[in-house]
Order: C-alpha cells, then structure tokens, then sequence
C-alpha cells in the first residue's frame, strides 16, 4: 500500500514540476517581474520613504507625501498605473531602510540612502538611480567668526548617528582636528541642540543644512554654511536582489524623466511633443517603437510620467525651490552637472 | 524583641515526590525549546543567504566605520573593531544605570521615609513628589532636564578665573585633583582651551539629563515599595520597641529594615530591572549608549538580525544578573533578622 502512495505522490510532483518547468519557458519571453505582479494585484506600489525628511519625503498640511523622494516613487506608480496617487508611503528610520527591503515590505526604497559598495554586495539590494547627488557640510553660528574647519581643535560637532558620524571621523582624521562628536538619533533634537549652541558646528547634509535654513526664516542669516564640503552622498533609489525587471522598471523610470528634461519636454508642452518628428522623442513618448512594452509597462508609460509628474528639473524645482538649495551637481550634464540620460534606444 | 515563629519559606518546603519523569519532563521541555532556537536560527540564515545578504558574527573584528568618544573606552575609527565599540557602548549603559540606580535608592528610601514621617509636611511634600514624578512619562522627564541644562550658558559665559564648577551647557566641569601638564598632582579647575573645557571631572548634558530625569522618575517608585515594605510589618513591633524604649534610629535600623527588605526585595528588583532598561531612553537625546551604538553599527554594516541578536541578549543578560544578584542578596537578608 505504502511504496503506491508515495510512487503516486511522485508522479503528481513530478507533473506539477513539469508544468511549473512550462510555465517558466513560456513566461520569460512575457517579461514579467513577480514584484510588478505583485503590484498590480495590490493596485498600489508601496515605496519606503524617511518621512520626515524637508525636501525628500515630508507629508504638507494636507498629509500628501511631498519632495523628491516621494515624487521619485510617485514617478513609477505613474508608470505602471498611469495614476500618480497610487502609492502607498511606509516611513523608515534611517536603521530600518534596508530590512524592509530585504523583508519585502516595501517595493523600492527612496529614503536618503547613499548608494555604496558594500550595500549592494553585502545587504542584497541594488541601486537602480541616483536620484539626488548630496554632500557633507559644516553650518557654523555666523557670530563664531568660523570661516575654515582646519582651526576647530577641540570643538563639539553635532550631527545624526550613523553615516555622518563615520564621515565625521573620515574628515577630521584627514584634516588631522580633534573634535567631540555629539550624534543624535533624529534631526529635530540635533536642530535644537545645535540652534541651543550645544555644539559650535553642524554636520550634516548639504541638502539637510540648506532646508534647516530655510526653516529659520530671518533667523537663518545668523548661520553660515562653510564652503567646505566633504564625501559623495549620491541617494538612490533601491529594489532588492534578483528581481532584474523590476530594477529595470525603476532605472528608466528615472531615466526618462532626466531625457525628458534634456530634450526640453515638460509636464506642459508634453502633448505638442506628441506631434514632435525627432526619433528620440518619438521612441520617449512611446509613439514610436517598444520601450514601455519591453518591460512589461503601457506604450505611453514616459508621456504619463512626464504629463503627471513632470521632467527630473521640474521635480527638483518642487521639491527645492524654497529652500535656497543651489542645483549644483544636480543639473544636467551640459549644464556642468552630473545627470546624464542613458540612451533609449 | 522575640521573634514570630515563621513558617519556613514555601520553597523551603520538602517537595511532594519527584519521579524520574519530572525531570525527564524537564530535559525534554529544554531540549524542545533549544530545537526552536536553532531552527529558527537556521531558517532565518537559509533565508538571508537566499536574498544575497551576508550573515554571520564576522563583522564584529572588523575595523568600525564609526567612533565612540564619550565612553571610559575610547574606541577610534577604523583602527578598533565594532566588537571594542559594542564594549565601549556597554560600559557606558552600565555606568549610566549604576549611578542611575544608586541614586534613585537614596532618593526613593527618603521619600519613602519621609510619607511614614509623623511630621504632616513633610508627609504632603513626599506625596507630592511621588504623584508628580510617576505621573509624568519618563521620557519628558529626560526631554525637561536636558532642555533646562541646554538653556545653562556657554562655556566662555560661564567661567570664571579660579572657579571651581563650571556648569554650562557642553557639560558640568569639577574641580578634582590629578595630574596636570607638568606631571604634578594638583587641583585641576575647569578652564577653557579654545573650543574646548578641560577639568578634573566632567559630565556631558546628555549623561546629566538621563542620570537627573530617570533617577527622579524612578525615585517616585522605589519610595512607593519602601512605604509599602515598612507598612506590611505588624504594628507590635513599632510598639514593641517603643516599650522597650529604643530610638527611632535603632527601631528602623535594626527592627523595621531588615524585615522590611524582604518584602521590597521582589518589587525592587522589577524596578532596578527597569532602570537598567530605561537607560535606552539614551537614543533620544543623543548619549552613547549600548542601544545607540547599536543602532549606528546596523547603520554602518547592515546586518540587522545580528545586531538586534546581539542588543538582545546584551539586555536580557544584565537584566537576568541584576535579578539574580537581588535573589541571592533577599535569603541572605533572613539571617539578619533577631
């Protein structure tokens, strides 16, 4: 009795494998991802944010999820749904960011996180865009008389746990200072410990220091931002491992709203483009050619990322334009910045 | 005083008949439950090498990312390894609790005390105390002292030639004697040296605001069981020793303690317990505590489930020898007794 049952269970395994061997064959060439599956059944994509980041992801008055992070993640819902609001923001400490990812929690990870080496090759997660070139700065109280780092011997230096302090300790042990370093968990306690000058210095990010300011209203000119800056912050967006559609999905996401703004199509004038005769935007806007197909997206997945969200510089302009932010390295490259479409071809 | 015939302690008691299956039942009991650890264990490994993210304790003797410099050990980066940070990290919640625990003992035994007292203000003033301290949550506590010392003025206002405190708002600085610059023992006074003060002792506003905010909240407590411990006892022993006209000092000392101990042994060690736990209200306000540096090291390396395993059994270790060391102290206290 017993070796007929278990030869009966062999023979349904071995179907079932079979079919399951069908189902690979005939769904490769389909292009599909298991996380875009996943995210059409939801009907939402859920993007990991900090939340309380000014400029990256802060909800506004109304609770909308607002800045360039919240609006990188709005870009791909936009692409896959055609619908910018279908998306689902989960906020994330700065220790929590990588476990919700590797966790499947969240879809992709827009959270001010620095694309380095030893995250993708150790942590299973890989970085699909630099959606935001960032640096280390030092805001010092104006009436310090501070104008250089290199004569801070002995000085307190307030900043956010983690990456800053490590950055931190880069810096003055290059510039051979001795400092006491003061980390904070949140940046609500570093402002007020730094604004109750508990430290002579802040270290924190350029973008971060440049929003801070901007909060202080006229108080603001009371503190100047060093010229000094220090490290490569480039913050990307993130999938996890071993899902190379999806990743797909997320790259030229990004990538088409940089090429929109290098062939001068805006959330405005996209529908006079639609006539538009150059091959190049032709492909871009999905009248011609496959490029939305290709990775299981609508033809016209750009122009609605585009028409709905806008081109990379009119995301950023949302997102910074009353923070006082220079653009910097955040401009195109034919403007002296480090943002470059690769082709979409 | 002649003593109450007690009953010996209930565990003092003979136990009903052990059969060889109690323990059997035992050895069985432990050995399913170190199965589920290790299949958990097992699982989650298989899982984490399945989604390409490395694993395992290796990390610990790598260099740290990331400096620790308020700590009794100075750990620096990129020369000592994340496991001398998780020490560093260590000792400082150590240090923080101790003293935390200390003088919430001293402040709680007077409160608690001061209710029993026969004096009506001081009662009153010692019931306001608990009912204000425990009703406010422990973090506000911590948020109230370091918003107040942060409002102290600048080192450079503060000072004066010659003094002895400087208390500002980068730290408290005392005048204590070491050795100076030449090498001679002398009185070494807070002075400033650029950015910098330099003092015999010193006490950063972050451990200031934590030590004040947690041992006045936890003071609330331990007054509470000290009143309660001290009014469990019968009230012939107050009157026993009144007739046999013994002071207040040698009626509480030698009469009320030691019976009353044993009753706020229990309760006190859930509050020592809860100090020590408390002490991770650290994060908040920027101390480098055990649970701070953690944080930073999953920061720097990723490697979450080791990391929380490891502030996990960190807390769960010290706070298993903090009870463990009150039950060991409770038995012996018997043996004071008349």
């Amino acid at each position: 009795m017993r070796p007929t049952l278990a030869l009966a269970r062999l023979i349904t395994l071995t179907a079932a494998l079979n079919a399951l061997g069908a189902l690979a064959q005939t769904a490769a060439p389909a292009a599909t991802s298991p996380t875009l599956a996943a995210v059409r059944a939801r009907g939402a994509l859920v993007c990991g944010v900090i939340g309380s980041s000014a400029n990256f992801s802060l909800p506004d008055s109304q609770g909308v999820m607002r800045g360039i992070d919240a609006d990188s993640c709005r870009a791909i819902a936009t692409a896959i749904f055609g619908d910018p609001t279908k998306v689902k923001y989960v906020s994330l400490t700065p220790a929590q960011r990588l476990v919700a990812l590797q966790a499947g929690e969240v879809d992709v990870v827009y959270a001010n996180l620095t694309w380095t080496m030893s995250r993708e090759t150790k942590s299973g997660v890989q970085f699909a865009a630099v959606n935001f070139y960032d640096a280390w700065g030092f805001l010092v109280p104006k009436a310090s008389g501070i104008t250089t780092t290199a004569k801070l011997n002995g000085a307190s230096v307030c900043m956010i746990a983690g990456a800053a302090e490590a950055n931190a300790a880069e810096y003055f042990g290059k510039i051979k200072v001795r400092y006491k370093a003061v980390p904070f968990a949140e940046g609500e306690q570093l402002r007020k410990a730094f604004l109750a000058k508990r430290c002579d210095i802040m270290f924190h990010d350029v973008s971060a220091i440049a929003s801070f300011k901007a909060t202080l209203g006229a108080q603001g000119g009371d503190y100047v931002l060093l010229s000094e800056t220090y490290g490569r912050e480039p913050l990307a967006g993130a999938v996890r491992k071993g899902d190379d559609r999806w990743f797909d999905i997320v790259r030229y996401t990004w990538n088409a709203m940089v090429a929109a703004e290098e062939l001068g199509i805006t959330s405005k004038n996209v529908k006079i483009f639609a006539t538009s005769n150059d091959p190049a935007v032709k492909r871009l806007l999905g009248i011609d050619g496959d490029l939305g197909p290709s990775m299981g997206l609508e033809k016209d997945w750009a122009a609605n990322v585009i028409g709905q969200i806008g081109n990379y510089g009119e995301m950023w302009e949302r997102a910074f334009a009353t923070s006082g932010m220079p653009r910097g390295a955040n401009r195109l490259a034919a403007d002296g910045g480090l943002l470059y479409a690769f082709p979409m071809q | 005083v002649t003593p109450e015939r007690r009953e010996p302690p209930v565990a003092r008691q003979p136990r009903a008949r052990e059969g060889w299956w109690t323990y059997a039942g035992q050895a069985l009991a432990f050995a399913a439950l170190g199965g589920l650890l290790f299949l958990m264990f097992h699982v989650t490994s298989a899982n984490l090498q399945s989604r390409g993210v490395h694993s395992g304790f290796a990390f610990l003797w790598e260099p740290a990312k990331t400096p620790v410099s308020d700590a009794p050990i100075a750990v620096q980066a990129g020369v000592d390894s994340y496991a001398k940070a998780f020490v560093a990290g260590a000792l400082n919640s150590l240090k923080l609790a101790a003293a935390t625990l200390f003088a919430a003992t001293c402040v709680g035994l007077g409160v608690g005390l001061g209710r029993l007292s026969p004096n009506a203000l001081a009662r009153a003033l010692c019931a306001g105390y608990v009912e204000v301290m425990r009703n406010v949550p422990v973090l506000l506590h911590v948020f109230f002292w370091y918003g107040l010392i942060l409002a102290l003025p600048t080192a450079a206002e503060a000072t004066a030639p010659g003094t002895l405190v400087l208390a500002s708002n980068r730290g408290i600085y005392l005048a204590w004697p070491g050795l100076d610059a030449s090498g001679h023992w002398s009185l070494l006074r807070p002075a400033i040296d650029g950015f910098d003060v330099t003092a015999g002792l010193s006490v950063s506003p972050e451990f200031a605001a934590l030590f004040v905010g947690v041992s006045l909240y936890s003071a609330a407590f331990v007054a509470e069981i000290v009143r309660a411990a001290i009014g469990s006892l019968p009230r012939g022993q107050w009157e026993a020793t009144s007739a046999l006209g013994l002071s207040r000092s040698t009626t509480l000392w030698r009469v009320v303690f030691p019976q009353a101990l044993r009753v706020a042994a229990p309760p006190l060690t859930s509050e020592y317990v809860g100090i020590f736990k408390n002490s991770t209200l650290a994060v908040a306000i920027g101390y480098q505590d055990f649970m701070a540096i953690s944080t930073t090291m999953l920061t720097d390396t990723g490697q979450a489930v080791e990391v929380m395993a490891i502030v996990m059994s960190f807390y769960a270790t010290v706070s298993l020898l903090v009870s463990g060391a009150m039950h060991a102290f409770g038995p012996r206290q018997t043996r004071w007794t008349l």
